[in-house]
C-alpha cells in the first residue's frame, strides 16, 4: 500500500515536471509562413466564402465597439462568413502595443498601425523581419483596393516593388485637400470676444493679447480668476497656432535651408516659434496644465467655460460626443453656434494664409505574415467591399429596409428620431459602425459631405458650418508648402531620427525657465548624437539625385 | 560522494517536496534569463532570441552615446538615494510611534489608517494628485484665494523629486512599518520590566530596548533597499511624470520603456540597458551586505 502511494506520487510529480518543461519549449517554432504573393484567387472555388474563418483585428477602442455585436457587424460577418475577433488598442499606446505584440508573436491577422508615414524605420523593420504579408502583385480581383494601391504617393511605401500595407486614405482621393483643410481648427468663444470688444486677431501678438484678456478680464463674469486662454485636444492640434510663423511646422515636414534639406525642428524659423510658445505659457494664455493633461482632457475646460479657445478640428463638432453636443450639455439651453466660432489663422510673413495639408493617407492596415492565402483573399475581398459603393451606402444610410428605403435613386430615411427631431446618429445606434466604416479608409470626407444622410444625422446647422469653413479655407488659404516625398523617404540615418520625440522636447522647452532659443538650440544640438547631421547629409544627397 | 547520495536517497521525500519551488524558480526566473543575450545581438523578431545575429558590444556603444540615458542614470541614483535617506527611516519612526500608543484600539486604528493607501494603485493616486496639484486643482485654488500666484507643481522639475518622495511615503509608510511592528511584538516584555525597575523613562526604554531589538531587521531591509536602488520605482514615476520634468524625474526604467516601445530604439539596446542596470544592482547589493557585516551586523549572505 505504502509503496503504491510512493509510485503514484512520483509519477505525478514527474508528469508535472515534464508538462511544465514541454510547455516552454515551443516558443520559437513559429509556423513557416507562406510568402507566396501570387494572386490567391486562382485556386479559390466558385464560392469563396464557403469556409468559416476567425479573423483577429485590432482597432482603437474596438473592444467596446464590438461588444454589442450590433447588426452592422453581424451583416459584415455574415456576408463574408467570418467571425471578427477584436483586439483592443488605445490612442495613447497603440504603437507600443503593436511592438509588444510583434515581440511576443501575437500580432492580430489584421493589424492597425501608423508606421508607413509616422515611422518608416519601423515599417522597414517589419518588412525585413517578415512580420507582415506582401499584398498580391496583381490586385485586379479587388478593383477598389487596386485604385488605392495605384494612388499617388503609395509607391513610396513599396519595398522591392511589393506593397506591405493598405494605406488608409483620406478618401475620396480627389477631395483630400478639402478634408485636410478642416482637419485643424481653433474654436473660440465669440461671445467672450464680443463682451470684451475684441476683433479677430491679425497677428500673433493680437492673438496672444486676446487670450490674455480671456485670462485676466473675467470673460464669464463670475468674479473668479478661473479662466484660461487656449486648451487643446492633443499637442498636434495646438501646433497649428504657429503655422503663420512657420508654415512647415503644421505638418512637421522637411525644409530647404542654405542649400540643405533639414527637418523642420532644425530650422532657423523655430527661434521665433519657441519664443512665442514660451510667451504663451508665461502669460498663462496657454493652459498651464497642458503638459500633464491626457488626450481629450483639455476639451473639458472648453466645455465647462474655463477656456476661451480650443485647438481641435472642424468636424470635431459632429456626433454624440462631439464638441457641439458636449458644450451644449454643459450649457443647457444655449446654442453652440451662438457662442462659438472658428478663429481663422492670420497671414504669415509673406502675406499668405496657410491651411493644413498632409500626406494623402494616415495610418494603414497590415496583414500578419502568418495569414494563409485563403484568409488573405478573404480579408482583401472584405476590404474591397468596404471601399465599394455598396459599403459606402451601408455606412451612409444604415441597413436597407430598416433605416432607409430606396425609391429608384432617391433615399427615404426611415430610422428613428431623437427628442429634438433629428434622426438618431447611426454611430450611436450601431457602435461598430465607426470602426468598420473606417477600416479601409478614413471617412472624414464622408462625415463632412453635404448629403441628405449627414443633414439628417447632424442637423443642417452643423453641416452648413463645416461647408462654410471648407469654402472659406479653399477661397482664402493656400496649402502650406510641403515636400511630400519626405513622408515616406527612407535612408539609414533618417530612419533613426524616429527616436527623436519632438513633442516631448517642445513641451519641455515651453515649461523651462532658461532662454527658449538657447534651450531649443541645445536640444537640436543634442539630436546630433541621434544622427541628425548624418540624416541631413543623406537626405540632401537623395534629393539631389531625384532632381 | 557516495555518502551524499545515500543521504539524499534517505531524505528523498523532503527533496521531492522542495522540487516544485525549485522548478518554479528555474522555469520562471532562471530560464527567461537567456533573454539577456539580446544585449549582444540584433534582435530579429521572427528568428527569435537564440538565432538572431551577434553584434558584440555595439548595443552598449549606442547606449553610452545617448545623452538621455545618462540623464536617466543620474536621476535614478539621486532618486534612489533620496528614497533610502528620506523614505526608509520614516517607516521605522512610524513603527516606534505606533508602538508607544498605549490603547490597543487606537494602535489598530492608526495602523489600519496608515496601511490602507498601500492598496491603491499608482494610476489612481496619480489621478488624485493631478486633481489636487494641477493649475485648477484644490491646492492652487486655496493659494489663489489667499491672493498668491498659482504654482505649477506637476511640471516644475525642482518639485518633482520631493513630490515623488512625499507621495511614496504617504502610500507605503504603513505597509513598510508592519515588518518592524512584527519585530517589536517579538521583544521579550521582561526587558521592558527590567528597564522600568532601573528607572528608565519611555524614551530611554525606546532607545535601550526597542531600537536595539529591531536594528537587525532594519539592517536587512536596508541591504534589500540598496540592492533595489537602480529600480527607482517605475510605476510611480511613469504615472506622475511628464516631459517637463524629464530632467529630474526620468529614471532608467521609464527611459527604457519610452525608447523600446515608443521611440523605436532597438530591443537589443534596451536589453543592454537592463543588463547594465542588473549588474549595478548586483554590485550594490553585495557592497551593502559587506558594509553591514563590517559594521558588526548580520548580513544576508
Amino acid at each position: 500500500m505504502k509503496k503504491t502511494n510512493k509510485v503514484v506520487s512520483l509519477t505525478l510529480l514527474s508528469a508535472l515536471f515534464i508538462s511544465a518543461l514541454s510547455g516552454c519549449g515551443s516558443a520559437n517554432n513559429a509556423p513557416e509562413a507562406s510568402n507566396n504573393t501570387a494572386s490567391p484567387t486562382a485556386e479559390v472555388s466558385d464560392n469563396p466564402y464557403k469556409d468559416h474563418m476567425d479573423i483577429s483585428i485590432s482597432w482603437w477602442g474596438i473592444g467596446v465597439g464590438f461588444q454589442q455585436k450590433d447588426e452592422i457587424l453581424q451583416q459584415v460577418e455574415k456576408e463574408f462568413n467570418v467571425t471578427l475577433k477584436p483586439m483592443d488598442i488605445g490612442w495613447d499606446n497603440y504603437k507600443q502595443k503593436a511592438q509588444v505584440w510583434a515581440a511576443a508573436g501575437q500580432l492580430p491577422d489584421i493589424i492597425t498601425n501608423s508606421i508607413t508615414n509616422d515611422s518608416p524605420a519601423t515599417y522597414n523593420e517589419w518588412v525585413n523581419q517578415e512580420l507582415i504579408h506582401a499584398l498580391p502583385d496583381d490586385l485586379s480581383a479587388y478593383p477598389n483596393l487596386e485604385q488605392v494601391a495605384k494612388a499617388k504617393g503609395v509607391d513610396g511605401i513599396r519595398r522591392d516593388g511589393k506593397l506591405y500595407a493598405i494605406p488608409r486614405m483620406t478618401f475620396p482621393l480627389e477631395r483630400a485637400e478639402a478634408v485636410w483643410a478642416v482637419d485643424r481648427a481653433i474654436f473660440v468663444r465669440k461671445d467672450w470676444m464680443e463682451k470684451l470688444g475684441i476683433e479677430d486677431p491679425k497677428n500673433f501678438d493680437e492673438f496672444n493679447a486676446m487670450l490674455k484678456a480671456f485670462v485676466e478680464k473675467d470673460p464669464d463674469g463670475n468674479n473668479k480668476n478661473d479662466t484660461t486662454g487656449i486648451v487643446m485636444n492633443t499637442l498636434g492640434y495646438f501646433k497649428s497656432v504657429f503655422v503663420p510663423t512657420f508654415p512647415q511646422m503644421g505638418n512637421q515636414g522637411w525644409v530647404e535651408e542654405d542649400g540643405k534639406w533639414i527637418p523642420f525642428y532644425a530650422s532657423k524659423k523655430m527661434d521665433e516659434v519657441v519664443v512665442q510658445a514660451r510667451q504663451m505659457y508665461k502669460d498663462h494664455t496657454l493652459d498651464p496644465d497642458f503638459a500633464v493633461a491626457k488626450a481629450g482632457e483639455g476639451n473639458q475646460k472648453f466645455y465647462q467655460n474655463k477656456a476661451g479657445a480650443f485647438a481641435f478640428k472642424t468636424d470635431g463638432i459632429l456626433g454624440a460626443t462631439g464638441i457641439k453636443s458636449e458644450w451644449e450639455k454643459n450649457n443647457p439651453g444655449l446654442n453652440f453656434f451662438d457662442h462659438v466660432k472658428i478663429l481663422h489663422l492670420w497671414p504669415g510673413a509673406d502675406g499668405t494664409v496657410y491651411r493644413q495639408v498632409n500626406s494623402p493617407w494616415w495610418s494603414e492596415t497590415m496583414i500578419n505574415v502568418d495569414v494563409d492565402d485563403k484568409k488573405l483573399d478573404r480579408i482583401l475581398r472584405m476590404y474591397d467591399w468596404l471601399l465599394s459603393d455598396k459599403g459606402k451606402e451601408l455606412f451612409d444610410y444604415g441597413i436597407e429596409g430598416k433605416d432607409y428605403t430606396k425609391d429608384g435613386d432617391k433615399y427615404v430615411i426611415t430610422r428613428a428620431k431623437e427628442e429634438n427631431g433629428q434622426f438618431i446618429d447611426l454611430k450611436k445606434q450601431y457602435p461598430s459602425m465607426d470602426i468598420i466604416s473606417q477600416l479601409a479608409a478614413w471617412r472624414n470626407a464622408s462625415a463632412i459631405e453635404d448629403s441628405e444622410s449627414n443633414r439628417a444625422a447632424h442637423g443642417d446647422a452643423s453641416i452648413q458650418f463645416i461647408q462654410d469653413e471648407i469654402k472659406w479655407q479653399m477661397d482664402n488659404a493656400k496649402p502650406m508648402p510641403t515636400a511630400f516625398e519626405f513622408f515616406t523617404m527612407t535612408t539609414p540615418a533618417k530612419d533613426k531620427l524616429s527616436s527623436i520625440n519632438f513633442d516631448d522636447d517642445f513641451t519641455k522647452m515651453i515649461l523651462g525657465k532658461d532662454d527658449p532659443v538657447k534651450t531649443w538650440r541645445a536640444t537640436v544640438k543634442g539630436y546630433d548624437s541621434k544622427g541628425l547631421q548624418q540624416a541631413i547629409t543623406e537626405v540632401t544627397a537623395e534629393m539631389a539625385k531625384q532632381k | 560522494m557516495n555518502l551524499l547520495g545515500k543521504e539524499m536517497y534517505k531524505h528523498r521525500f523532503l527533496y521531492i517536496l522542495l522540487l516544485p519551488t525549485l522548478l518554479f524558480y528555474v522555469l520562471f526566473q532562471y530560464v527567461p534569463m537567456y533573454g539577456v543575450l539580446l544585449a549582444f545581438k540584433e534582435y530579429h523578431i521572427r528568428e527569435g532570441i537564440l538565432s538572431s545575429p551577434w553584434v558584440g558590444l555595439a548595443n552598449f556603444r549606442e547606449l553610452v552615446n545617448q545623452s538621455d540615458f545618462w540623464q536617466a542614470f543620474t536621476n535614478t541614483i539621486i532618486i534612489s538615494c533620496g528614497r533610502i535617506i528620506f523614505e526608509f527611516p520614516t517607516a521605522i519612526i512610524l513603527a516606534l510611534l505606533i508602538n508607544e500608543v498605549t490603547k490597543e484600539k487606537f494602535k489598530k486604528f492608526y495602523q489600519t489608517v496608515y496601511t490602507f493607501p498601500h492598496f491603491i494603485s499608482w494610476v489612481i493616486i496619480s489621478g488624485i494628485m493631478f486633481n489636487f496639484l494641477s493649475e485648477s486643482g484644490v491646492l492652487n485654488q486655496i493659494i489663489a484665494s489667499f491672493g498668491f500666484d498659482k504654482q505649477t507643481f506637476m511640471t516644475d522639475p525642482g518639485l518633482f523629486r520631493p513630490i515623488l518622495f512625499l507621495s511614496s511615503m504617504w502610500k507605503e509608510i504603513g505597509w513598510s512599518a508592519i515588518i518592524y511592528l512584527a519585530a517589536i511584538a517579538g521583544i521579550n516584555p521582561e526587558l521592558y520590566e527590567a528597564a522600568r525597575i532601573d528607572g528608565a523613562n519611555r524614551f530611554q526604554q525606546l532607545m535601550a530596548v526597542t531600537w536595539p531589538s529591531i536594528r537587525g531587521t532594519a539592517a536587512i531591509l536596508m541591504i534589500l533597499a540598496v540592492g533595489n536602488a537602480m529600480n527607482g520605482g517605475f510605476e510611480q514615476v511613469f504615472n506622475l511624470y511628464n516631459p517637463g520634468v524629464y530632467e529630474t524625474g526620468d529614471i532608467i526604467d521609464t527611459y527604457l520603456y519610452r525608447s523600446a516601445f515608443g521611440d523605436g530604439l532597438s530591443f537589443g539596446v534596451t536589453t543592454a540597458v537592463g543588463l547594465f542596470k542588473a549588474v549595478l544592482n548586483f554590485i550594490l547589493l553585495y557592497s551593502a551586505n559587506f558594509m553591514v557585516k563590517r559594521l558588526g551586523g548580520e548580513g544576508l549572505v
